[in-house]
Formats: structure tokens, C-alpha cells, sequence
């Protein structure tokens, strides 16, 4: 069984200290569907908050446009027709409103639940692609094969995210997590669990004592 | 008297309120999407997300019935 101080927890800090804006979380308090009794969830990983806050101010750049707008029709577009009613403005303003915040929860929502987690018999991939389609994938910790990370882009290396691919053996190839936070240090912690997979007493998941 | 003025009116109209049914059957959808995976995924908020998307839906509803009847108004 896992303990609490899972080294783990020592390696890779939070990004945020606020709860609902962590993109990794270490043994976290997590139950999910077809989970097994001694399944224990080790690592959650989201995208990187940079990823999340890049959508946020694209919704604002759109609300801003969506207020331009609608005083240039405000003003007959220029004149150049006559007066539009304020009904219509007004219509116009609260849908503006209403767009804004209903993009700000979906882009937080899909964030949130577009996750990653690595248990210590598996690894869960949760893509929620969009209202309609939302994907699960995952691969033994048995059967992977290489775990390997690239960093690309001047964004990637200015805030340590990168791409994780799992390489897994048989007929499904590999996944790929994208703009993961710290994604050198995931890598590690995921193949220690693949290593504690494939010899279960070699590896310890107490942290190491420091040697002089 | 029905003029091309007046249909043209009546179109843009129903153009309005069926973006308006669009917007609630998206919240609605939305909403048990976010209910689905939180019951697939407990995590700490997944509770709160789901209320939030359902507090959206409803708020959702209440305003394209409100808007719905000011389109429908005359002019």
C-alpha cells in the first residue's frame, strides 16, 4: 500500500495553490468508474493552467469584440442604416453576457475534466473533446513500453510544459498527453510505477533517506 | 396585411429563436455531460461542477424564455 509521504509528493510541487486550478495532484482523494479494490489513484495530471488561462482571455477578447459590436449597431453601423431599435441592443447585450459566461464555465469544465490519471495498475486517459464526444483510453502499467517527452515551442520551454507519449505494447500504440506541466518529473514518476509493476519489491514508495 | 416586410421580420425572428433552442439544448446537454464524468470521476469539486452546470442550465432557460418574449413582441 501507498504511504502518504509517496515520494512523489516531494518531487513535484503543486502548481496552484488553489485547489480547483491544480494541474497535478499527488495521491489525490479520487474515486473513479471501474476502479479496482486496491487500485489507489497515485497522480492526477491536467494541462498546464497557462493552457487554461490562454482560452479565458480569448473568451474575454470575444466579449470585448461582442460590445464593439454592438455599439457600432447601436449607432446604426456607422449611419449608414437608420436607428436600431434598443429592443434589439438590449437583446444583443444580454446575449453578449450570457455567451461570455456560459464560454468561461465550458472552457473551465473542459480543462478540468480533460485529465490523466496514473494509478498503480494503470494509466487513465480522459479526453473531453466537446459537449458531444468525450474519450477514455487507457494502458496497463505492464504493458508500457517507453515513456518519452518532448518540449515543443517557445511557450513550452517558457513555462516547463511539454507533450507525454506513452509507447504501450500490442495493437493500440501509443497516447499522447499534451502541455502537461513539469513533464520531465511526470515522466519519472510514471516509470517508477512501471518499474514497481514489473518488480514489485525492488522499488520502494517510501521517500529515499539521504545518504552523507 | 402580409408584406415581404413583415416575413422578412417573421424570419429573422424564428432565425432568433432557434439559436435560442440551440442554446438551451447545448446547456442542457452540458450539463448531464458534467454530470456524467462526475460520477465517473469523484474528485472534490466534481459535486460543485455538476451543481454549477445545472444552476447554468437553468439560468439558460430562464433567459432564452425571457428573450424569446421579448422577440416575439412587436415593434
Amino acid at each position: 500500500m501507498l504511504s502518504k509521504d509517496f515520494s512523489a509528493r516531494k518531487t513535484i510541487k503543486h502548481l496552484s495553490k488553489s485547489d480547483m486550478f491544480r494541474s497535478i495532484i499527488v495521491l489525490p482523494h479520487v474515486r473513479f468508474q471501474n476502479q479496482e479494490r486496491k487500485e489507489k489513484v497515485v497522480l492526477i495530471i491536467r494541462r498546464h493552467p497557462v493552457m487554461l488561462f490562454f482560452k479565458l482571455f480569448l473568451n474575454l477578447v470575444y466579449f470585448i469584440l461582442g460590445f464593439v459590436l454592438i455599439f457600432w449597431a447601436a449607432s446604426g453601423f456607422g449611419a449608414m442604416i437608420g436607428e436600431v431599435p434598443h429592443r434589439i441592443i438590449f437583446i444583443l447585450t444580454i446575449l453578449n453576457i450570457a455567451f461570455f459566461v456560459t464560454s468561461l464555465f465550458y472552457s473551465f469544465v473542459t480543462w478540468y475534466f480533460n485529465l490523466v490519471m496514473a494509478t498503480t495498475e494503470r494509466i487513465v486517459d480522459i479526453d473531453f473533446l466537446s459537449v458531444l464526444e468525450v474519450k477514455w483510453s487507457e494502458a496497463r502499467l505492464s504493458k508500457i513500453e517507453d515513456v518519452s517527452v518532448t518540449s515543443p515551442g517557445f511557450l513550452a520551454a517558457l513555462f516547463n510544459m511539454g507533450n507525454l507519449e506513452i509507447q504501450t505494447a500490442g495493437t493500440r500504440g501509443e497516447f499522447e498527453i499534451k502541455h502537461i506541466p513539469k513533464p520531465l518529473r511526470v515522466q519519472d514518476v510514471i516509470m517508477d510505477l512501471v518499474t514497481a509493476v514489473r518488480q514489485p519489491t525492488s522499488v520502494s514508495t517510501k521517500p529515499k533517506r539521504k545518504t552523507k | 396585411m402580409i408584406t415581404t416586410v413583415t416575413l422578412t421580420a417573421w424570419f429573422y425572428r424564428a432565425l432568433v429563436l432557434l439559436f435560442l433552442a440551440l442554446y438551451v439544448f447545448f446547456a442542457g446537454y452540458l450539463y448531464f455531460r458534467v454530470k456524467t464524468l462526475a460520477r465517473s470521476v469523484k474528485t472534490d469539486h466534481s459535486g460543485m461542477l455538476s451543481s454549477f452546470a445545472f444552476l447554468h442550465f437553468l439560468v439558460v432557460v430562464g433567459l432564452s424564455v425571457f428573450l424569446g418574449f421579448l422577440v416575439l413582441l412587436p415593434f
